[in-house]
C-alpha cells in the first residue's frame, strides 16, 4: 500500500493545476464578447465526453505510429515521447488526460463566479488608481474564494475515486506505475478473485469520501447562501 | 345564531404561544375586520381558519360544523394573500378562473367566461386578462388576487392585509371600493389589515389581536371612543395617543387629579 | 509598448487554449473521415478525400480489409444499449426523484437533511465500492446482465443529481402559491402537479438532460455488471480499441458516434449547466 501515498499527491497536484488552469481562463474569457462567449460554449465539450472515451480520444493521438500530438511535438525537438508507455510519462499522460477533462469543470464554475460578483468593488477601486495586480488579490481572489473552495473540494472528490481514466489509458502499468486504489481493488477482485484484499481499500476509501463529502455539503450550503443573497441585491 | 364561531382557539409554534384561547362570534355577511400590530399573529389565525394550518386546540365552527380537520380544499373559504400568490404561469384569466375548474364543478366553458369577465369588469382588470401576472402592475395583480377570491361566491372570504403591498393612490381608492364589491357578493368578510384607518373604513366591526387573543371586538366607533384598554388605545391613533399617570381623589367634595404633583 | 506584449501574450494564450482543449476533439472528427492508409502515414495529411465508409461500416456492422476477409463489429448494440441504460436511468430517476425532491425541499421532517446527504454522499462514494457486493448479489438473484440491474445502479449517480437540483428548483416556489391552489378547491395531488412541477420545470428539464449525460459516460458500473451484450459505447469502445487489425478510422468513428449525443446535449442545456454542475449552488 506503500503508493497510495505518493497518489494522494498526485491528487493534489492535478487539482491544482487543473485550478490554476481553470482560473486563468476563467479571468481571460471574464469579459464579454463575441470570442469569449463562444469559447466559454466550446470549451465545456471535453467535460461533456466521457472520461474513458476521452481517454480513447488521446490514445489515437499520441499513438506511436501514427499521432498526431507525436508529429506536433517533432517540430519543439520532442521525438518519440513515450507517453503511458512507460513507467516515467505515464503519471504525466495519466495527469494531462484529467487535466484536458476537468479543467473546463473548474473553469466554468469560475467564470460564472466571476460574472456574478459585485461591480461596486470595482468601480472604487477604479476611481481609486489601484493597480492591477492589487484589484486581483484583494479584491477578485478572496470574492471568487468560495467559488474556487466548492469547485475544488468537488474535484477531489471525484478524482480520489478516479478509475475511468487510468483503466482505459493504462490499467495501473506499466508495471504498477500508475496503480490506485479503484484499480487495484478491480484488478484483485477481477484477475485474483481476492475480493477481502479489495473490500479492504474501498473502505478506506469510502470513509475518506465520506467525510471530504460532509465538508462539501457545508461549503455547498454557504455558497448557495451566498450566491442567493447576492440575487436579492 | 353566528355563521362563524371560533372557540378557545390555540396555536403555538415551538414555545412561542402565537394565538391562546381566542374567541370570536362571526356573523353571516358581515364585513369583520382583524387588526393588530405587526407579529400579532394575524396572519397565523387566517391560515388556521383556512386550513393551511392547523389548530393545536379549539374548534373552528362554521354554519355549526366543526371544520378543525378539513384540508383547504373542503372548506367553503377562499383567501386573497398579501403577496398575491398568483400562478406566474397562468394568464390572468385561468387565475381568476383557476377555483371555477376545481374539482367536481365541471361548469361548462360559456359559463366560466361569464363570470371570469362578470367579476374582472367589476374590479375594473377586464383589459388585463389576457396577461400574465408578471406583466401585471400591483394594483391589477392585487385585483387579480381578488377576483381570484370572489369568483366562486364562496361564504367566507379572507383577506390577508390586501392593500399592503399597493402604493398609496391604488390603497385609497380601493378603501372606497372593496365594501361596494363586497357588499354585492353578500359573503362573510375576515379582514385583515395593520392599519388602523383601514380598520375603521371598512370593518362593520373591528377585533383587536394582540398577546394572542381578540381584546375588543366591538364596532369602529366604540373602539375609538371606549377602548377598553390603553394598549388597545395606544393602536389607535397616530401620533400615539398621549398617556400618563394620575391619581384621582375625591377630596373635598372637588374631584381632584393628581399628575406628578401637580394638582387639579 | 507593455500593452503590446500583453495583446500578444493574451493571443497566445487564446491559441495554446484552443489547441490543447478544441483541436483533440476535431482531429478525431476529421479521423473518422479517413482511410486507414491515409492515417498512417507518418506525415499527416491535411487534404484528402472524406470517406463515409467508416460510418456505414460501423452502421452495417461489416466492413472490408483490403488483404483481409471481412470483419464484423458489433459497436450498433453498443449504441442501443446506452440509448437504453440512459433514457431508462432517467425516466427511473425522474419519477423517484421529483417527488422525492419535492419532499426534501417542503417538509422539513426530522432526519431529512440527514438523508438528503447521505444520497449525496453515493454521488461521491466509490463506485466499486458499491458495485463489488453488488456484483456477487445480483449473480444471487439472477439480476446479472440485464438492463434492469444496470439502470438500478445507474440511480445512485443520476438520483441524488436530480434530487439536489430540482430541490433548490422547488425550495424557490412560494408556498402560498400552492396553497392558493388548494384554495380554490384543488387537491393536494393537483397541486403538485399543476403548480409546482409546471414551475420548476426547467430545473427538471435541465437535470434529467444532465443526467441524461452522466448516464451515457457512466463505464465502471456496465464493465463490472454487464457482459458485452448489453454494454454501452463507453465500455464497447474500449473493446474496439484493443481488438486487433480494426481500422483506425473505424475506430475514431465509432468514438465521434458515442460522443456525439452528449455534446448536442451540452448546447442544449448551456443556460443551466453551472448550476446543474454545481448541484444548484451557483446560479448561472
Amino acid at each position: 500500500m506503500e503508493y497510495d501515498k505518493s497518489f494522494f499527491n498526485l491528487y493534489f497536484f492535478t487539482i491544482i493545476i487543473e485550478l490554476l488552469l481553470g482560473l486563468g481562463i476563467a479571468l481571460l474569457l471574464a469579459k464579454r464578447n463575441w470570442l469569449n462567449n463562444i469559447l466559454g460554449v466550446l470549451l465545456v465539450l471535453p467535460l461533456m465526453i466521457a472520461p474513458a472515451l476521452a481517454s480513447l480520444i488521446w490514445r489515437l493521438l499520441i499513438n506511436p505510429n501514427f499521432g498526431i500530438v507525436n508529429y506536433l511535438l517533432s517540430f519543439i525537438g520532442i521525438d518519440d515521447f513515450t507517453w503511458a508507455s512507460h513507467p516515467d510519462t505515464v503519471l504525466f499522460t495519466l495527469i494531462m488526460v484529467d487535466v484536458w477533462v476537468f479543467t473546463p469543470f473548474i473553469m466554468i464554475l469560475l467564470l460564472a463566479g466571476l460574472r456574478s460578483l459585485p461591480r461596486q468593488p470595482f468601480e472604487a477601486a477604479e476611481l481609486d488608481g489601484v493597480p492591477e495586480y492589487y484589484k486581483f488579490f484583494r479584491i477578485t481572489l478572496p470574492m471568487l474564494f468560495p467559488f474556487i473552495l466548492t469547485a475544488s473540494l468537488f474535484r477531489l472528490l471525484e478524482s480520489i475515486q478516479q478509475f475511468d481514466i487510468i483503466y482505459a489509458l493504462s490499467q495501473g502499468g506499466p508495471g504498477e506505475s500508475s496503480m490506485v486504489f479503484q484499480v487495484s481493488a478491480y484488478l484483485q477482485t477481477f484477475q485474483y478473485t481476492n475480493i477481502g484484499k479489495a473490500a479492504a481499500m474501498m473502505v478506506v476509501l469510502w470513509a475518506i469520501c465520506y467525510f471530504l463529502c460532509h465538508v462539501f455539503v457545508q461549503q455547498w450550503h454557504k455558497l448557495k447562501i451566498k450566491t442567493k443573497g447576492e440575487l436579492l441585491q | 345564531m353566528s355563521y362563524l364561531d371560533l372557540d378557545n382557539l390555540s396555536k403555538s409554534f415551538k414555545d412561542d404561544k402565537i394565538i391562546s384561547n381566542l374567541n370570536a362570534k362571526i356573523e353571516k355577511g358581515e364585513f369583520f375586520v382583524v387588526f393588530g400590530p405587526s407579529g400579532s399573529g394575524k396572519t397565523v389565525l387566517l391560515r388556521l381558519l383556512s386550513g393551511i394550518m392547523m389548530a393545536d386546540s379549539g374548534e373552528i365552527k362554521m354554519d355549526n360544523q366543526i371544520i378543525n380537520e378539513l384540508h383547504p380544499e373542503e372548506r367553503d373559504v377562499s383567501m386573497a394573500f398579501q403577496n398575491f400568490a398568483l400562478y406566474p404561469h397562468m394568464k390572468a384569466y385561468e387565475n381568476i378562473a383557476s377555483p371555477l375548474r376545481a374539482k367536481n364543478k365541471n361548469m361548462p366553458e360559456n359559463e366560466i367566461h361569464e363570470k371570469v369577465n362578470e367579476i374582472a369588469n367589476l374590479l375594473k382588470i377586464g383589459h388585463v386578462l389576457n396577461q400574465f401576472p408578471k406583466e401585471l402592475s400591483n394594483g391589477q395583480k392585487q385585483r387579480t388576487s381578488l377576483a381570484r377570491s370572489l369568483v366562486d361566491k364562496p361564504s367566507v372570504v379572507l383577506l390577508d392585509d390586501p392593500l399592503r403591498n399597493v402604493d398609496a393612490k391604488i390603497r385609497f381608492e380601493m378603501r372606497l371600493e372593496l365594501p361596494k364589491v363586497l357588499k354585492e357578493f353578500n359573503t362573510t368578510v375576515i379582514y385583515i389589515t395593520q392599519d388602523f384607518r383601514e380598520a375603521m373604513a371598512l370593518g362593520d366591526r373591528i377585533a383587536v389581536l394582540y398577546d394572542g387573543k381578540f381584546n375588543d371586538i366591538d364596532s369602529p366607533k366604540n373602539i375609538y371612543q371606549n377602548p377598553s384598554s390603553l394598549t388597545t388605545a395606544k393602536l389607535f391613533g397616530d401620533p400615539t395617543i398621549n398617556n400618563f399617570d394620575a391619581t384621582i381623589k375625591k377630596q373635598n367634595g372637588f374631584v381632584e387629579v393628581d399628575v406628578n404633583g401637580e394638582h387639579f | 509598448m507593455s500593452i503590446n506584449v500583453w495583446s500578444i501574450l493574451k493571443f497566445f494564450a487564446y491559441v495554446a487554449i484552443i489547441m490543447f482543449f478544441l483541436f483533440p476533439i476535431a482531429w478525431i472528427f476529421n479521423m473518422s473521415f479517413m482511410t486507414n492508409d491515409e492515417i498512417l502515414r507518418k506525415v499527416p495529411v491535411l487534404f484528402y478525400e472524406p470517406t463515409f465508409k467508416n460510418y456505414i461500416g460501423l452502421w452495417e456492422g461489416e466492413i472490408a480489409i483490403e488483404g483481409f476477409a471481412t470483419m464484423y463489429v458489433y459497436f450498433k448494440q453498443n449504441l442501443i444499449n446506452s440509448a437504453i441504460l440512459s433514457v431508462g436511468s432517467v425516466s427511473v430517476t425522474l419519477l423517484l426523484g421529483v417527488p422525492a425532491a419535492y419532499a426534501f425541499a417542503r417538509y422539513k421532517f426530522k432526519g431529512g437533511e440527514d438523508i438528503a446527504f447521505t444520497l449525496l454522499s453515493f454521488r461521491f462514494a466509490p463506485a466499486l465500492l458499491i458495485i463489488l457486493p453488488l456484483n456477487l448479489y445480483f449473480s444471487e438473484i439472477g439480476l446479472y446482465d440485464s438492463y434492469f440491474a444496470l439502470i438500478w445502479v445507474y440511480q445512485l449517480i443520476t438520483l441524488p443529481l436530480l434530487l439536489w437540483i430540482v430541490r433548490g428548483y422547488f425550495e424557490d416556489i412560494s408556498p402560498d402559491i400552492e396553497y392558493a391552489y388548494r384554495l380554490d378547491g384543488h387537491s393536494w395531488f393537483q397541486s403538485f402537479w399543476k403548480i409546482s412541477i409546471p414551475l420548476a420545470k426547467p430545473g427538471i428539464a435541465a437535470a434529467s438532460l444532465l443526467c441524461f449525460i452522466y448516464a451515457w459516460n457512466n463505464f465502471v458500473f456496465a464493465l463490472i455488471l454487464g457482459s458485452s451484450q448489453i454494454q454501452p459505447v463507453t465500455v464497447g469502445a474500449l473493446a474496439f480499441i484493443t481488438a486487433s487489425a480494426i481500422p483506425y478510422g473505424l475506430i475514431a468513428c465509432g468514438i465521434v458516434v458515442s460522443v456525439l449525443p452528449t455534446l448536442i446535449l451540452a448546447l442544449f442545456i448551456q443556460k443551466y449547466l453551472v448550476q446543474g454542475l454545481s448541484l444548484g449552488a451557483i446560479k448561472g
